[in-house]
């Protein structure tokens, strides 16, 4: 296929994804952004380099910049509109470049892969629980970062990219910095031996730097909140919709108060529904374990094998949090992105056994029975959530919980 | 591929499709229902309707040629996507509309197997006993299916198709008349979601040009051309409900279900015409993969449809953009 017919092909399937992202917009928009989100932006580095706290500098140093005061639910809701049009633009930046660099016969491919995270993603972070959640931020970051590591330009940001991240929200070391760390691994293994020093200094710079500013977020910068508390939650009062805070994130971020009793109920309603959710994937499942499983089995070189193995566990990174934190819509939402950045970034880079593999598996699936049910099936299921998966697995939780188990009390 | 072989890939199908119209149950059922016989009945009924179709789905997937099999998971996956949600909403849940759809499907599995085509007429009756509605929604399927099949046949057999339409047609005009005729319509709600209605034909440009192209090569090319032409406006009759009493949803909802149905059923009987109609559809949205693909995944973006503002995602566009 020439340049031009690829092109022209490219921009076709990217203006229906586009068309797609517009409807599934409007489809889940909820015009709304809640209290946790606007609480958020009440915090800032003005008082002290405290975890959460970079998306309120910007958006306090937007609001110093502008003639108009954003210190509103209407000035918050402007600014996370801004937030999410960028973070859709970065989005659709980063599939392009997989498209255009990608061989023309994975086109097809990738873009099956491209329609199921942009379903995902666009429903996820338009409607009410996560419009304006930080995950934007962080997940953005991590597509530029990609972007580098795919063109081999500028690879040296990745280093104060992650650190940005960190600051964005300090989770991020277990949710989305595993792009980038284990593609700065495949490089390290597929480059020419003089090249190889460049990546892992890279490699070892973003993990240290980003493992310090965790360990400051997470145990150290909590020290002085009641200093500042009370700024906070008056701040946050006038930007969220009803004149109230999220009180459980000023206690746990700002006052360092531990919510690991408070949170019980919810582990245990996850500890019902997530597994019913998982079967529920079925399908989808299978594809991924039949895709990596494949990459490994068809590793021709015990590098290679180690290349791939790599890419398989990178996702592993999130088990803390299953273990620890509630939010398990967002750690599914993490496990997706980075499988799915994973495999158009390979695909991008023209690896010969990702391209044979996914070749093989596509034909798999068109012969499969639910093939026609693909997406159609999947979007029942959308959007994510935060700490419930989704609606449909929220209500088949109440009704086995009121019926038969009792186990846990909120609703 | 075998006919056992092919009978376990459809029933796999229908699994899933089943599991697709579970899925829409939980999340969209509604916690009461207006319908007479109760909540726990109309669960029932919901149950026994999503089986009816999966049932009907069935027996065309086993007739069909093989080259269409897959053409045809495609559209009943497309048609799904509104059966089964459709009668999810508060007004429907239990409602007239669901035994209705049911009878109906009873009616075109007859047809489809050509045994006891008599049961039509009192199946016919049934319906129209609940509802005079249906003579509008949902009563053009059967009818244009007879009066199709008594064109398209050349043996002894195709004068019973036309006993069958003038009988069925007749029945229905009958119980309309009995249940008070046009003082169905004494009580006027006229149509005015014109922005909502402009958005959603506006949305469903590549289906409309689809059906476009499909019935000018259907009509074009026929051997028979007034079969194309009562296929292509067959759909029609359901505007009055849309006019008259606002009923945006079920309009909508009624086209859809005429033209995959018919289609489908056609395609089952193994209409020529149709099936190369089909075929050619087919070959285009192939030539446009994977944007093809992609046309028939949005659809679900647009359920469930109601009465009041056709569905959420319409609704939505207009208060964002013409509010």
């Amino acid at each position: 296929m020439r340049g031009d017919t690829k092109k022209k092909r490219v921009n076709q399937i990217l203006l229906a994804l586009l068309v797609i992202s517009g409807f599934a917009f409007f489809r889940f928009y909820d015009a709304m952004v809640d209290l946790y989100n606007t609480t958020l932006l009440a915090f800032s580095y003005k008082y002290g380099f405290i975890s959460r706290g970079l998306v309120g500098t910007i958006f306090q140093m937007v609001n110093a910049v502008l003639p108009m005061d954003l210190m509103s639910y209407d000035g918050a809701m402007a600014f996370t509109q801004v937030a999410t049009a960028l973070f859709v633009i970065v989005m659709f930046v980063f599939l392009r470049k997989c498209l255009m660099c990608a061989d023309e016969k994975m086109i097809s491919f990738q873009s099956y892969l491209e329609l199921f995270f942009v379903l995902i993603a666009v429903s996820m972070f338009v409607s009410r629980r996560n419009m304006g959640r930080v995950d934007i931020y962080m997940i953005a970051l991590s597509l530029i970062g990609t972007m580098l590591i795919i063109r081999k330009q500028f690879e040296f940001l990745l280093i104060p990219i992650s650190a940005f991240a960190v600051m964005f929200h300090q989770g991020y070391v277990f949710m989305f910095f595993n792009v980038l760390l284990i593609l700065l691994i495949y490089r390290f293994f597929t480059v020419e031996k003089k090249k190889k020093k460049k990546y892992a200094i890279i490699f070892i710079l973003s993990f240290c730097i980003a493992s310090a500013l965790f360990l400051w977020f997470e145990f150290f910068s909590r020290m002085n909140g009641e200093r500042f508390v009370e700024e906070i939650i008056s701040n946050a009062k006038l930007l969220s919709y009803n004149g109230e805070y999220h009180d459980t994130l000023i206690d746990h971020e700002i006052l360092g108060i531990d919510l690991g009793g408070v949170e019980w109920d919810f582990h245990k309603e996850n500890f019902v529904e997530y597994p019913l959710f998982l079967l529920f994937m079925m399908p989808y499942i299978w594809i991924g374990v039949r895709l990596f499983g494949g990459f490994i089995k068809e590793a021709k070189t015990k590098v290679d094998k180690w290349k791939y193995t790599f890419v398989v566990i990178g996702a592993l990174t999130i088990v803390p949090n299953y273990i620890l934190k509630i939010d398990y819509a967002r750690w599914t939402m993490s496990i997706v992105t980075y499988y799915v950045v994973m495999l158009l970034s390979l695909l991008a880079m023209q690896d010969e056994v990702i391209e044979n593999v996914c070749c093989s598996v596509l034909l798999e699936i068109r012969a499969k029975a639910w093939a026609p049910l693909l997406f159609v099936y999947l979007i029942l299921f959308l959007p994510f959530y935060d700490v419930f998966m989704d609606q449909v697995m929220h209500n088949i939780g109440h009704f086995l919980n009121v019926n038969w188990l009792h186990l846990w009390e909120h609703y | 591929m075998g006919l056992k072989e092919r009978k376990i890939e459809n029933d796999k199908f229908l699994f899933w499709l089943g599991m697709f119209a579970l899925v829409s149950f939980v999340l969209y059922a509604p916690n009461e229902s207006k319908g007479i016989l109760g909540y726990r009945t109309a669960v029932i009924v919901y149950v026994v309707y999503v089986l009816a179709f999966l049932l009907l789905y069935r027996s065309i997937l086993t007739k069909v040629r093989t080259t269409m099999n897959k053409t045809l998971r495609y559209l009943f996956v497309f048609l799904s996507v509104f059966v089964f949600s459709f009668v999810l909403t508060v007004e429907k849940f239990g409602g007239t509309d669901v035994y209705q759809l049911v009878l109906l499907c009873g009616c075109l599995s007859v047809l489809l197997y050509e045994k006891r085509e008599w049961l039509i007429i009192p199946l016919t009756a049934l319906s129209m006993g609940m509802g005079v509605g249906y003579l509008f929604l949902y009563g053009n399927i059967v009818p244009v299916l007879l009066l199709y099949r008594y064109f398209t046949r050349t043996d002894v057999r195709r004068r019973k198709y036309l006993w069958l339409f003038t009988l069925t047609v007749a029945v229905s005009v009958f119980m309309f008349f009995f249940h008070g005729g046009f003082r169905y319509f004494a009580e006027l709600t006229l149509f005015s979601n014109f922005r909502r209605l402009g958005a959603f034909v506006f949305c469903f440009i590549p289906y409309l040009m689809m059906a476009f192209s499909f019935f000018r090569g259907l009509i074009r090319e026929s051997r028979k051309k007034i079969c194309g032409w009562i296929l292509c406006l067959g759909g029609i009759t359901s505007l009055p409900m849309l006019v008259l009493k606002n009923q945006g949803g079920s309009c909508v909802f009624a086209i859809f279900l005429f033209y995959a149905l018919t289609i489908g059923m056609l395609l089952a009987m193994g209409d020529l015409d149709v099936i190369r109609e089909m075929k050619r559809l087919k070959k285009t949205l192939q030539k446009w993969e994977p944007i093809g693909v992609f046309v028939l995944v949005y659809p679900v973006l647009f359920m469930p449809l109601n009465d009041a503002f056709i569905c959420r995602t319409v609704d939505c566009m207009i208060n964002l953009i013409l509010p």
